[in-house]
């Protein structure tokens, strides 16, 4: 098995769309894994999220969740679950593995052997009932995961950006949550859900990723043996990026009984042509428009306005959509809309200050730097750059964010373009 | 001159020291990380409602939401957001007021000494200019708000509030609208007298660091900045009956299904640190053997589809007050509450089994270790057993003699029908 430098990982391919990334260190207690597989988000999202919940009921060896609970238990208190993440135009289902190194527990060899064990077991060797998934365990996870997707309200922050999404891409799959739709989860028959895991364990291309102190060769030997043998998958599309050219911006209000509004604004990203270069500047800009404490949304619209409790950015360069979120009073709506706004056209006119662009900077180096002190950051960092067709090393990124001028990041927010504003208005009175 | 290790089985170098005849700090060196992370904690939190102005010798009352508004305040010194300084050193920083103390915290790759002495001087050096109080009661009545609209937040405060009849932990960590517009400069002053002082507070440095050059750093800044006297707080017993205010309380919101939260009040509140630290373990093993992912009864109501993986069972111990709460999302409240009770019931009865019991020994070892592989979580566990007056691997020393029965007698002792409360969150 070759193994060669990618990123800050060693990486082997099992075939062309199954690899495995290593990166072996003793500062750790815990090692980590994680495996990830993705497909274009459509309406068989739901179905996507599904799986993995009536997976996490039970094996053949251990056919409840209370047993497998038990075995984790055992481990140590090993944890084994999964998450489903929307990654620029793809649906991710991540799952993971934490289980303490032996080293720090007595009569215990072969922790890590056993706990990969299981996750093989949940992942290929689900306990069936007349060659399929168990009736009674695919129907109750589907009400759980209805009940979860109606779920989304509760957090309004989450609701009100979800909204605004649906509003600005409709028609497109941007606009898909995650976890799928109610309407799609209406009627599922085991047979054909168990039909579609055994398609998908077989063509998904899939990553895993593991941190922790290990012998590189041994552990992907480990690893290949998770998936089933045979597989004919085929390596991840690219998403789409480009962008839907937009004349007027829209707005959408909605009224809640909330005592705090929440206020949305997408904007649609040009990334077409981005280099490396541009698409760390893109990251910076981002920070230095609301992503913390020194950022111009920060200042602006909470402390030197007192409009918002929060006020902040967020970024995401698979799918070139900025998103900035703010609770306010329903009485400052236009003032911080309006504030928001002008946030952006002063970084695209460079009328940022020398101390703004520095104070970004350090934020971003600082959280770059400190990466290699945690696992699943490490493994994110890998993850999220390999979905954009990119394998840099935390230091080469480092080398990047050093060099962005103010020029390059007035260019990077040039490319942004004011798209949907959604407002949640609260209507709950003040108590 | 080195300082000895405190002696554990995670493999971590961790060393105490009293800083200028005062600090508590507990240092934790790790060579191969990148990162320091640097949190210094007052015992001072959101209970402290009532205590003894050192200046006047009289006992006077404060606001609710007063020690998280003096954290919100720190943060500004003459010159300005001190967070701002933090970013130029290339540093994060935060803060954050819980029941009993406050917490202020960095974390840096880079300047260290320029971020710490940072820490130690805003922290020594209050300034509570009046226009900056207003401006903060604007931001602080936005965080209230958002908190008022958070469905997990409300049930567990109408829970306490259900469970306790004058007891401080009722109140809102943050306030009320209308008590932080009572919050006057004089007010935060005489908070911070009584309980900012060295001797009331901890320090605590996990990461990339020099043990013999940071702690010179620290006892000069110390040495520098006026010598505040003081005790270590003691927090007054308050007249807390050992029933429940209310038996139940129910609110309305925005939600898309009902929520219950039912918690039981703790009376055996008392004892030192080392009688609380294996009170709290026991308590925490009793609940997971009874209604944890591996519990029978888990897999019984998770099948029944009353629950789901919004269920979590907690517990709290601090001198004075506890509570456990057990909730989940439901569809029926009413059958879920019966059904957790009798289960309760049925469980002090039967007790548990030694495989059961040694399992759950088991995996709270594991997460016990792994928990000290982030520098955040090491650092509040040194700040919070040092609060305590516990080592910080106490509780691991304390899973390996703890005995089944012990585990039974604790849950029979918490779990009493009479001390129940239920809170709901009910769909408009």
């Amino acid at each position: 098995m070759d193994l060669e430098r990618s990123g800050d990982f060693l990486h082997a391919s099992l075939d062309v769309a199954t690899h495995v990334f290593v990166h072996s260190t003793p500062k750790f207690k815990t090692t980590t894994v994680r495996v990830m597989t993705s497909s274009p988000l459509d309406e068989r999202a739901s179905w996507r999220a599904l799986v993995p919940a009536v997976l996490r009921r039970g094996t053949r060896a251990l056919p409840s969740k209370a047993e497998l609970a038990r075995a984790l238990e055992s481990l140590y208190g090993a944890s084994l679950g999964y998450d489903v993440v929307k990654m620029g135009e793809h649906q991710a289902v991540i799952w993971s593995l934490d289980i303490v190194n032996e080293r720090f527990v007595r009569n215990r060899n072969g922790l890590c052997s056993a706990g990969l064990d299981l996750l093989r077991d949940v992942l290929l060797d689900p306990v069936l009932e007349s060659g399929a998934f168990r009736k009674d365990y695919v129907e109750q996870e589907r009400v759980n995961l209805v009940r979860f997707i109606e779920g989304l309200i509760n957090d309004k922050v989450s609701y009100a950006a979800a909204r605004m999404l649906q509003e600005m891409y409709r028609g497109e799959p941007y606009a898909l949550y995650e976890w799928g739709t109610v309407e799609s989860l209406a009627h599922v028959e085991p047979e054909e859900l168990y039909a579609s895991y055994r398609t998908w364990l077989a063509t998904l291309p899939v990553d895993m990723y593991v941190v922790g102190e290990l012998e590189p060769e041994a552990i992907v030997a480990e690893l290949a043996g998770l998936l089933a043998a045979g597989r004919q998958a085929a390596p991840a599309a690219a998403g789409r990026t480009s962008p839907t050219p937009t004349s007027a911006v829209r707005s959408c209000v909605e009224e809640q009984v909330v005592s705090q509004s929440k206020l949305v604004i997408g904007c649609r990203v040009d990334m077409t042509a981005v280099d490396d270069d541009m698409f760390v500047a893109l990251g910076l800009m981002n920070v230095l428009l609301g992503g913390g404490m020194h950022s111009r949304l920060f200042k602006q619209v909470r402390e030197k306005e007192s409009l918002a409790y929060y006020a902040t950015s967020g970024l995401d360069r698979l799918k070139g959509c900025l998103v900035i979120s703010c609770g306010i009073s329903a009485e400052n709506f236009e003032k911080a809309r309006d504030i928001s706004l002008r946030q952006l056209e002063i970084i695209a006119a460079g009328d940022f200050g020398d101390d703004e662009l520095e104070m970004s900077r350090q934020t971003v180096l600082n959280r770059l730097r400190g990466i290699p002190d945690h696992p699943a950051a490490l493994i994110d960092f890998l993850a999220s750059y390999r979905a954009a067709g990119r394998h840099p090393t935390i230091a080469e990124i480092i080398e990047r964010v050093t060099t962005v001028s103010r020029g390059e990041l007035a260019s990077a927010a040039q490319r942004v373009k004011p798209d949907t504003i959604y407002l949640m208005k609260g209507t709950a009175s003040a108590s | 001159m080195t300082h000895p290790s405190l002696h554990n089985t995670v493999g971590e170098d961790v060393r105490f020291r009293l800083a200028a005849g005062s600090l508590p700090v507990i240092l934790n060196p790790r060579p191969g990380f990148t990162r320091t992370f640097v949190v210094i904690g007052t015992n001072f939190g959101s209970v402290d409602q009532s205590f003894v102005d050192p200046l006047s010798g009289t006992c006077i009352e404060v606001p609710s939401g007063v020690a998280h508004f003096l954290e919100h305040r720190l943060f500004e010194d003459s010159e300005g957001d001190v967070s701002d300084r933090f970013t130029e050193n290339g540093a994060s920083s935060n803060a954050r007021t819980g029941f009993t103390s406050t917490a202020y915290l960095f974390s840096c790759t880079s300047n260290l000494a320029s971020n710490l002495e940072l820490l130690l001087d805003f922290v020594q050096e209050p300034y509570f200019a009046p226009e900056g109080i207003a401006r903060e009661q604007g931001i602080i009545e936005q965080e209230i708000r958002m908190y008022e609209d958070d469905p997990d937040w409300r049930i567990f405060f109408n829970l306490l509030n259900a469970l306790y009849h004058v007891h401080p932990v009722r109140s809102d960590i943050a306030g009320t609208v209308d008590s932080i517009h009572r919050i006057t400069p004089e007010i935060l002053e005489a908070c911070y007298r009584a309980f900012y002082h060295p001797s009331n507070m901890a320090l605590a440095i996990a990461g990339a660091f020099d043990v013999e050059e940071t702690l010179a750093l620290v006892e000069s800044n110390l040495a520098r900045h006026a010598r505040a006297t003081g005790r270590p707080h003691v927090r007054p017993l308050h007249p807390e009956p050992d029933t429940v205010r209310s038996p139940e309380v129910s609110q309305s919101m925005v939600v898309s299904r009902p929520k219950i939260a039912i918690g039981f009040k703790e009376v055996a509140t008392g004892g030192n640190g080392e009688d609380l630290e294996r009170r709290d373990l026991l308590s925490h093993l009793a609940i997971d053997l009874a209604l944890g992912r591996s519990s029978a009864h888990h897999e019984a109501l998770y099948s029944e589809g009353l629950i789901d993986e919004s269920f979590a069972a907690s517990y709290t111990l601090e001198p004075g007050f506890g509570f456990s709460s057990i909730s989940s999302d439901t569809n029926d409240p009413e059958r879920l509450r019966r059904r957790v009770l009798d289960i309760l019931r049925s469980v002090a009865e039967e007790g548990f089994s030694t495989d059961s019991f040694e399992r759950l020994r088991r995996r709270c070892e594991g997460q016990y270790i792994r928990m000290f592989d982030a520098l955040d979580s090491s650092a509040f566990a040194f700040l919070d057993s040092r609060f305590r007056g516990v080592s910080p691997f106490a509780a691991l020393e304390l899973l390996r003699g703890i005995t089944l029965e012990e585990v039974e007698q604790r849950f029979r002792e918490h779990f009493h029908p009479d001390r129940a409360a239920v809170s709901m969150v009910l769909p408009k």
